[in-house]
């Protein structure tokens, strides 16, 4: 064997052991997305003022249409460390439901908060898209959920608003879909706070 | 080596290149095979950022231009007959992005837009559907000259086909 011989099979190990390596750290780090890392920190935009309300949170996502997230699985996405399937990265209604939840049960803004009962208000969250984009090297979650509150008395809708949310990620898609649930969660609590109820 | 570079390239170019059609979603049941008046509300810039340009004016433009298109009646929202269907735009996310560095590095200075579109039936006033539509230019013959555009003319399309597809029951 020459020389030659030796520096081309060198060259060509090297290679497919560093597409191992970027493959294998990609792998390690598959963790489908918790509703606990969906709450966001309640700041300032609340206006502290006695909770006085019950709540009912009734949660959905689209079943049929909508979620639009690419199901191809590109070798960038693997580089990236974003190696789970798209269907796993999803945010699926118990997660939503948990989420949404927990995070009004944070907020403050209501007595109680639950998933069942006559209470108060009721707050329908209809989960309508959510959707990875990833471009170069660049990757993009953008969630978007309708929210209706509405007064259990009279039916009537007290407020209602579509919140389009997206978080520029580097990690997988699941961290990408909770880091945009959560500035979702952070739009509907902020918008809540405006609210005299 | 040579093989090795081209596959990930490649890889590279197919996983910028994934294409998803947005879709109008509604409650079920709500029919929209009435439609056939659009009243287009002037696009609102909700990003908290301002271009070179009006991108959200040119953006309605492209809009009703691409439903006319359709054959679809076409006025603003405010002139629109009571059974028509107003579609309201606002911009999310807008960027430029910039030709040149995409010339230089793929996936760099990408053209950006992402518009939340709401419908709302004008003689309930209540909104009935949602659409969300995410667009990013991320190359072309010379880095996709004119990208911050052409995003805004895709989008609109998108937006266009996405209304017309649930009226007409696609």
């Amino acid at each position: 064997m020459g020389i030659q011989s030796v520096r081309k099979l060198r060259r060509r190990y090297s290679a497919a052991t560093m597409l191992i390596a970027i493959l294998g750290l990609g792998s390690c780090t598959i963790v489908p997305p918790a509703a606990n890392n969906m709450i966001p920190s309640i700041g300032q935009a609340v206006e502290a003022r006695p909770a006085t309300k019950t709540l009912l949170v009734v949660a959905a996502t689209d079943k049929g249409q909508g979620v639009t997230m690419p199901s191809e699985q590109g070798l960038l996405r693997w580089s990236l460390g974003s190696a789970e399937p798209a269907e796993r990265a999803k945010i699926t209604e118990s997660i939503f439901r948990d989420a949404l939840m927990n995070t009004l049960a944070h907020s403050g803004e209501f007595k109680t908060v639950g998933t069942a009962g006559v209470q108060d208000y009721r707050l329908d969250g209809s989960l309508y898209a959510q959707q990875v984009a990833i471009a170069g090297f660049n990757a993009t979650a953008t969630i978007g959920v309708r929210y209706k509150l509405v007064e259990t008395s009279s039916q009537k809708q007290v407020w209602g608003d579509s919140v389009v949310s997206q978080c520029a990620f580097s990690g997988t898609e699941s961290e990408g879909n909770e880091c945009a649930m959560r500035k979702n969660l952070a739009v509907l609590v902020e918008r809540l706070g405006r609210l005299q109820l | 080596m040579k093989r090795i570079v081209l596959i990930i390239a490649m890889s590279l170019l197919i996983a910028g290149c994934v294409i998803e059609q947005p879709q109008v979603i509604s409650q079920p049941g709500i029919s929209f095979a009435h439609y056939n008046a659009l009243g287009i509300a002037p696009a609102s810039n909700d990003t908290g950022q301002s271009a070179d340009f009006d991108f959200a004016e040119t953006f309605t433009q492209d809009l009703r231009s691409a439903l006319r298109g359709k054959g679809y009646q076409i006025s603003d929202a405010s002139e629109a007959p009571p059974d028509g269907l107003i579609v309201q735009c606002s911009f999310v996310n807008y960027e430029e992005g910039n030709a040149f560095t995409r010339w230089l590095a793929f996936g760099l200075g990408a053209s950006k837009a992402t518009v939340k579109t709401t419908l709302v039936d004008k003689k309930s006033g209540k909104a009935v559907g949602d659409i969300v539509t995410v667009k990013e230019i991320t190359g072309g013959v010379l880095g996709g000259i004119g990208g911050y555009e052409a995003v805004l003319e895709s989008v609109a399309n998108d937006v266009s086909i996405a209304i017309d597809n649930k009226i007409k029951g696609a």
